[in-house]
């Protein structure tokens, strides 16, 4: 649903045509909550900073007007100290959307409008959306909104963004700033005498608009030293005068401190603007507080923490499988199977055919998409624990830990999305400012046991252990995968990349009812996904699979995947792993579920025998080296892509590729090899 | 008195006199509000007593004993 729908009621004046709106604010100040009730769309919402990472399209119609919306990062400012908030920067500058909407946190009014100041100086097409309202109310904050709106000299709209309220308003403004030509002049710091002076002086050397910036704008930005503005200058000679200029008043000590005193000026212009304005009336967000004082009390905290994930693998093993939706689930789809094969043969298809579709096609997406309850149970815990605002406190909490091993605390929330899936949590590395630090998050977040993998652990450790046994598999690659990202970011930090300890600035949101809309909405997502892998990626693999196995006609031995086989033989043997199982490792790099998928293919059986089968062919030992091999061996297909899209590099891509196979290697022949010392094999 | 952020127990509050530290982490720091003049209160600890989370301008922030260090406050 969107909302523009209900703002089409009749109003007189309307502008047709179309118009790009953008949204930009801080972290985690409801941009896209505000965006998703704007376009109907579902991007991610979750009650932590920096969950979007680029900027996503949207439209919604209003009326004849049809507006073009872009969600964009959340930055603290437009320094671009970061990449989120150079593509704000840019898009704004340079894209010059037709209206800025300035969305700001109502119970964080400074902070919040220092931003939207500096917005001002590149725009005076702003609105600015006065978000969570209700959080404000409940912080006891009383806000004189007509009085801020003659303060800003922009429209300022109040809204609950969560609860639709005020979406419409919004749209109103938006037709209004389109409307009218004629706006007050925006509040301006005053610059201290000598730095306006030498920014004069800068922008009088300047083109009209240089690179396509605003000339003033891009003369303080020299004069500032903004990394990505003097790489511009670098680049195009006729800046080059400006620049150097730039560089000689920097030398000039009256100046070197030129940044704070913008940055101090602009806090005090919003003291001034907000003298009047912010009332504290009664009522404090007290329950939040004593929360965080239990949640990360000295010796509760760790205990809670563990606690919290716990339940959260406990629920997803115990509601997500063998659970009456599942079994009948899989029934359904057996009938589905049953009827598919009728079919076929009832049109006189030829047996190889048929034999392709049911025992290749479908049996392979009928192995994988029986988990499907599994995967919507943890992704709704997951998004529950990502919309209280306890995910913050994790991280605030482990942050000594990933000090100790050179890791930022802010790469904590990309590791724990990891237990998700690895592509998102590889774009959430963003949120990282320091290079090393970010491309280190990337590096290790493939051994980080995602869903996909669970899938096949959950199948060979119901396959292969009984009981307790099994539940200690379970608990055992989670805890190695946890191990193996400490001992390999600690290695890496070592040898790859020493680099400067970077701060770690977390802000702790208050704590948030979760809203069944987010959850769900999330949760769906993530689940579709899952689906779509089973039904997309997995089905074409496992029919490429059945093809190897079966063609040539004749023994398996003797058809391409044999051969292949026979051909990575020797690398299994240290680890104990037959030709079958490395190839069906193969083909898990296009999806990890696909393990489960292209095994049933290779060894003939459909997805109830291959249980069986395996229990047959593989001792317990070499079937927990293979969940351990598969748990590093490579990131799958769609983590290449997205590591390589992320560090814009193939170097480093291949060689997460490599240590991981590495990795595996050493680590499947040496349990492999201990086992059977043990006599365990 | 003077003394670096990181020194505040928690339940005190100090005023910002001046922000010091590397270029880029200061600059995010200014960014975040915390300019001299700026009232700034600790509420707690981690676990294992750091980061800590302090009060600034009516939002929780979380930092690093490291990083507080380059903060000098003026005890209140
Ligand atoms: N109380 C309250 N919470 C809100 C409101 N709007 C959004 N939220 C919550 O605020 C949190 C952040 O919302 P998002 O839309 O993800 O914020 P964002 O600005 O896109 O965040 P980033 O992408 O991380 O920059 C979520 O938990 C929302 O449910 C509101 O009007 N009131
Ligand atoms: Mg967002």
């Amino acid at each position: 649903m969107s909302c523009c729908d209900s703002a089409a009621s009749p109003s007189p004046l309307r502008v047709a045509g179309t118009a790009t709106v953008a949204l930009a604010g801080n972290p985690n100040v409801g941009k896209s909550t505000l965006f998703n009730a704007l376009t109907g769309l579902h991007q991610h919402v979750g009650n932590w900073s920096g969950k979007t990472v680029e900027r996503k399209d949207g439209t919604c119609r209003a009326g004849d007007l049809t507006l073009r919306l872009v969600d964009l990062p959340g930055t603290y400012s437009l320094s671009a100290l970061s990449p989120e908030e150079l593509i704000a920067r840019e898009f704004i500058a340079l894209e010059r959307p037709d209206v800025v909407i300035s969305v700001v946190d109502a119970s964080n009014l400074e902070r919040n409008l220092y931003l939207t100041l500096q917005l001002l100086e590149l725009t005076d097409r702003v609105i600015v959306a006065l978000n969570m309202i209700d959080l404000a109310e409940r912080k006891g904050l009383i806000i004189d909104v007509p009085q801020l709106e003659r303060r800003l000299g922009v429209p300022v709209v109040p809204l609950v963004a969560e609860h639709r309220e005020g979406s419409a308003e919004v749209v109103e403004a938006i037709r209004r700033v389109l409307r009218s030509d004629k706006r007050a002049a925006p509040p301006r710091a005053g610059l201290p005498v000598v730095l306006a002076e030498a920014v004069g002086r800068i922008a009088s050397m300047l083109p009209e608009r240089p690179a396509g910036f605003d000339r003033d704008w891009f003369a303080r930005k020299l004069l500032e030293g903004d990394g990505a503005i003097l790489e511009v200058a670098g680049r195009t000679p006729i800046l080059g005068a400006a620049d150097q200029l730039a560089r000689e008043l920097r030398a000039d000590p009256q100046l070197a401190d030129a940044e704070a005193e913008v940055i101090s000026a602009q806090y005090e212009l919003l003291s001034t603007l907000l003298t009047g304005v912010v009332r504290k009336g009664t009522g404090k967000l007290d329950w939040s507080d004593a929360l965080d004082r239990v949640v990360t009390h000295r010796y509760l905290g760790y205990p809670i923490l563990f606690g919290v994930f716990a339940l959260m693998f406990w629920a997803t093993f115990s509601l997500g499988a063998g659970t009456p939706l599942s079994i009948a689930l899989t029934r359904i789809l057996d009938q589905v199977g049953g009827g598919l094969r009728w079919a076929l043969v009832r049109v006189g298809a030829p047996a190889l055919l048929v034999n392709f579709v049911v025992a290749g096609l479908w049996a392979g997406f009928e192995t994988v998409v029986g988990f499907f309850p599994l995967i919507a149970v943890f992704f709704t815990c997951f998004a529950l624990l990502e919309d209280s605002g306890y995910l913050a406190r994790a991280a605030f909490m482990v942050d000594r830990f990933m000090s100790a091993i050179g890791l930022h605390g802010r790469s904590f929330l990309p590791l724990v999305m990891g237990f998700g899936c690895n592509v998102p949590a590889v774009m959430a590395a963003r949120g990282i400012d320091n290079p090393g630090d970010r491309l280190l998050t990337i590096l290790v977040n493939p051994l980080m046991l995602c869903q996909a993998r669970l899938v096949v652990f959950v199948f060979f450790a119901a396959t292969f252990f009984s009981g307790w046994r099994a539940a200690a598999v379970m608990l055992s690659l989670y805890g190695l995968s946890a191990v193996l990202v400490v001992l390999m970011s600690a290695l890496f930090k070592r040898t790859l990349f020493q680099s400067e300890p970077t701060p770690f600035l977390l802000e702790l949101p208050p704590y948030h009812l979760p809203v069944w809309r987010n959850v769900a909405t999330h949760a769906w997502r993530s689940t579709r996904m899952f689906i779509r892998r089973a039904g997309g990626q997995i089905t074409v693999m496992t029919g490429a699979v059945w093809l190897f196995t079966h063609l040539p006609l004749g023994p398996v031995d003797h058809s391409f995947a044999g051969r292949l086989g026979h051909l990575v033989a020797p690398l299994g043997l240290t680890m104990g792993l037959s030709w079958r199982l490395l190839v069906s490792l193969v083909a898990g790099v296009l999806a990890k579920e696909g393990v489960l998928a292209s095994l049933a293919v290779l060894y003939g059986v459909g997805p109830h025998g291959l249980a069986g089968a395996l229990r047959h062919a593989v001792s317990p030992l070499a079937a927990y080296t293979f969940m351990v091999v598969s748990l590093v061996y490579i990131p799958c297909f769609s983590t290449l892509v997205v590591i390589r899209r992320e560090t814009m590099s193939w170097r480093w891509t291949a060689f997460a590729a490599l240590y991981g196979l590495i990795l595996a290697f050493v680590l499947g022949t040496g349990i492999f090899q201990v086992g059977r010392l043990l006599g365990l094999g | 008195m003077l003394a670096p952020l990181s020194h505040l127990q928690p339940g005190q509050r100090g005023r910002i006199t001046r922000v010091g530290g590397a270029s880029s982490i200061r600059r995010r720091m200014l960014d975040l509000g915390l300019v001299p003049g700026t009232e700034i209160a600790a509420l707690h600890a981690a676990p294992l007593r750091d980061p800590v989370a302090f009060l600034v301008r009516g939002y929780h922030l979380a930092m690093r004993r490291r990083d507080a260090e380059a903060i000098a406050v003026e005890l209140l």
